[in-house]
């Protein structure tokens, strides 16, 4: 009997270890390209073919993509790198902070519409809100910049090749967040605002000083997502910005792609962990709740 | 600008009335959000629309007046008398040759010279008279009673303009004394009688031309439909890949006594912190069939290297593979927080029955996940549909179809094949074809998103 117990005992120990094992080495296999990419942006020859672990190590390529004068390792001259990456990174997370503020005050409004006003076709406007954000806007692409121009004509500041112009653009997209904040207050008991009303607030501030700060949580994840969103998008500023410091960090990392890849592998690499490195952060700082509400945003009607 | 303070002016009187009127008080709150979605996402939308009705794109690209206008100031400059070299000088003209200056009076953009009694010495070089083109383009010099214009940074010559409008509306060519009437049809000026035409054309409507051209054009319809099939095939890849390897792995980690489980989780999702764009880019050159990480270690163990990104079929599995990479994390997330929420009581009552471990699993775990993710699943599917990104910086679409004439490649998705048609073909853009595809796309994500509505307003009911 105690035979067989500790037996038990060991069976188990013994599945729980091969568990750990296999889990560590599917961990490391799927971390394979991260690790692989940290590695490559400390290795001076920074060949697409480098091993794992780097014979030796430098920081030539973080001097490189931070715009310190380096020492070339194939020809011994100290040179600056001729692209302003830390230029790309902070008009990116300029373009992303502004677009996700404006984007908070813009849907904030029409989400405490939707979810507390009754009125006529309330149904069918949120039907269409959900069905037109999903119309795949690549020819829009054509339309933004004819706007861009038909605008900037008259107001320099949002014309095309602009930060102005680009964050402009992105503000049409907001319906998804009015979705995720319209969840929100739909969750929220009415008699909050009622006892407000009661007690002599006019609605704007019942709307204003009771409800919006319950609704900071939801606020700081949508900002949040707009915030990583804005800064993954390629395409809309590939189209509307020209000018090389005007460039985010999205378009501006293409270059390094697009010419030569296999020679500026380890410039990308440390490019890569500098422009992913904030997103990060910023993901694993709301974790928990992108989960909630992004599975919020789809199931509640 | 009277079209502005029309809109300018109709705007302000909306907003006054939409805060007065106690009964349209919902739209003082929904305007700020609708004024940018009306610019930026229904006017998009309804431009894609009317361009899908035009062949707007390479040789297209203007409006039949401004073809016209285009081709009415095209000039023939007059060879048989000479140029004349000029010079800008302060604010006046200097001819050299002649020995004339400009005088002080210019009107209806006309300048009359006088004999000069000094050479001026201050004169723009001509990459500066360059740089004023525009202005020194719409100048008449009236030289010897005879009309010269700008003809080039250092000359002036006397022209005529190539064509000029008869009054049917013809063009005709003083050069080669040809007319050309307007076909609407092609959106080109032709030659009457002929087949040659006049470059710029200009958009026209075609009806129905684009949509009929996906369906019915065979060699358009051929690729069309290998897209479509790639395009399903992609999108139900993803999902089935990423939800088996979530469900795997939420499940493998769903047991509260494994230690480091935390950690574990985290490392779990670090694939989907990384922005799309930079992971894709990462796995095209650890993909790199010459140099890259991949085929590397396939040589370190006597293999040959694979064209991961060359072969069609390969190149369809290395999408699906990067795809499953970046998107496991979040059904991973999804699944956990569905285990974590299923009511312990139903497994004791299970077990009480004498259901196995097994059965409890079959009949009890996999349905609650099935019922509460179903939404999701449409939802990635629907978003695998357009997924650009990782397509179009993965393969770019490639390896390219052989004997397409539209510019396709086996893994394009129809939103990646969209965007090539309208900004990359090198046979040229096409507009009109881009926004009819992009229709399709939209009728597509549409019914699965209505779908979707549908199901999720059925399941808060509940």
């Amino acid at each position: 009997m105690q035979n067989s117990k500790v037996f038990e005992k060991k069976r188990i120990a013994a599945k729980t270890l091969v568990k750990h094992l296999a889990l560590i080495a599917l961990i490391f296999v799927i971390l394979i390209p991260v690790i692989f990419v940290i590695s490559i942006s400390l290795n001076p020859t920074g060949s697409l073919n480098s091993p794992l672990w780097p014979k030796d190590f430098s920081l030539v390529h973080w001097k490189y993509v931070l715009g310190i004068p380096y020492i070339d390792p194939a020809d011994g001259v100290l040179k600056t790198s001729p692209f302003p990456i830390l230029l790309w990174l902070y008009n990116s997370i300029k373009v992303s902070t502004i677009t996700a503020i404006l984007m908070l005050a813009l849907s904030t409004t029409s989400a405490y519409a939707l979810s507390r006003f009754q009125f006529r076709g309330k149904q069918l406007s949120l039907l269409s809100l959900m069905l037109i954000q999903m119309f795949p806007n690549i020819m829009a692409m054509v339309a933004f910049y004819l706007i861009l121009d038909f605008i900037g004509a008259h107001v320099p500041l949002l014309a095309n090749d602009t930060h102005g112009g680009l964050i402009l653009v992105y503000l049409g997209g907001t319906p998804f967040n009015i979705w995720l904040i319209k969840g929100y207050f739909d969750s929220l008991p009415k008699s909050l605002e009622e006892s407000a009303i009661i007690d002599g607030a006019t609605r704007f501030q019942a709307f204003y000083k009771v409800m919006l700060p319950l609704c900071v949580p939801i606020l700081a994840v949508v900002g949040l997502l707009t915030f990583i969103n804005t800064f993954s998008d390629f395409i809309t500023p590939s189209i509307i910005l020209k000018s090389q410091d005007k460039f985010t960090f999205s378009v501006g990392i293409q270059i390094f792609v697009s010419e030569a890849f296999s020679a500026r592998w380890g410039q990308f690499a440390a490019a890569s962990i500098l422009g992913a490195t904030p997103i990060c952060l910023i993901f694993f700082a709301i974790q928990k709740y992108i989960v909630s509400g992004l599975s919020a945003g789809s199931t509640k009607g | 600008m009277l079209w502005i303070s029309c809109a300018l002016i109709s705007l302000i009187l909306g907003i006054i009335v939409i805060f007065r009127l106690p009964k349209l008080y919902p739209l003082r709150y929904l305007l700020p959000g609708l004024i940018t979605f009306l610019f930026f996402m229904i006017l998009p939308m309804i431009f894609t629309l009317t361009v899908a009705f035009t062949n707007l794109g390479t040789g297209h690209f203007l409006s039949e007046s401004a073809v016209k206008k285009l081709l009415l100031e095209t000039y023939l400059y007059n060879r048989e008398t000479p140029d004349t070299e000029f010079k800008v000088c302060g604010d006046k003209f200097y001819l050299p040759e002649l020995n004339l200056l400009s005088t002080e009076t210019i009107t209806n953009n006309e300048i009359h010279f006088t004999n000069s009694t000094k050479i001026p010495t201050t004169c723009l070089t001509e990459n500066e008279v360059f740089s004023n083109i525009s202005v020194l383009k719409e100048k008449k010099f009236i030289i010897n009673n005879k009309t010269y214009s700008y003809f080039r940074s250092n000359a002036l010559a006397i022209r005529i303009p190539r064509y000029t409008l008869l009054e049917n509306d013809n063009l005709k060519d003083q050069l080669q004394n040809k007319e050309y009437f307007k076909n609407a049809e092609t959106g080109f000026f032709q030659m009457q009688g002929g087949t040659e035409t006049l470059a710029p054309g200009f958009y026209v409507p075609v009806g129905f031309r684009n949509f009929t051209s996906i369906l019915f054009n065979k060699s358009v319809l051929k690729s069309f439909q290998k897209v479509i099939l790639w395009t399903l095939g992609w999108s139900f890849g993803s999902v089935f890949l990423t939800f088996t390897t979530g469900l795997f792995l939420s499940l493998l980690m769903n047991d509260k006594k494994l230690a480091v489980q935390k950690l574990y989780r985290v490392l779990l999702i670090i694939p989907y912190s990384i922005p799309f764009f930079i992971s894709v880019l990462i796995f095209k050159g650890l993909l790199n069939k010459d140099f890259g990480f991949i085929n590397h270690c396939l040589g370190l163990i006597g293999m040959n290297a694979l064209p991961w990104l060359e072969s069609a079929s390969l190149a369809k599995v290395s999408c699906l593979l990067v795809n499953l990479w970046l998107g496991y994390p979040y059904m991973f997330l999804v699944i956990t927080g569905i285990l974590q929420s299923l009511p312990i009581s139903v497994y004791e009552a299970a077990r009480l029955d004498g259901a196995t471990a097994t059965q409890q699993f079959k009949l009890i775990t996999l349905p609650l996940i099935f019922n509460a993710i179903v939404p999701l699943l449409i939802g990635s599917f629907a978003f695998n549909l357009n997924n650009f990104v990782g397509i179009y910086l993965l393969t770019g679409g490639g390896p390219p179809i052989p004997g397409a004439t539209t510019p396709v490649g086996e893994t394009d998705i129809l939103i990646s094949y969209t965007y090539r048609l309208a900004f990359e073909g090198s046979s040229g853009q096409n507009f009109g074809l881009a926004s009819a595809v992009c229709f399709f796309i939209f009728i597509f994500i549409g019914i699965l998103t209505f779908f979707n509505y549908r199901l999720s307003q059925k399941n808060a009911k509940l």
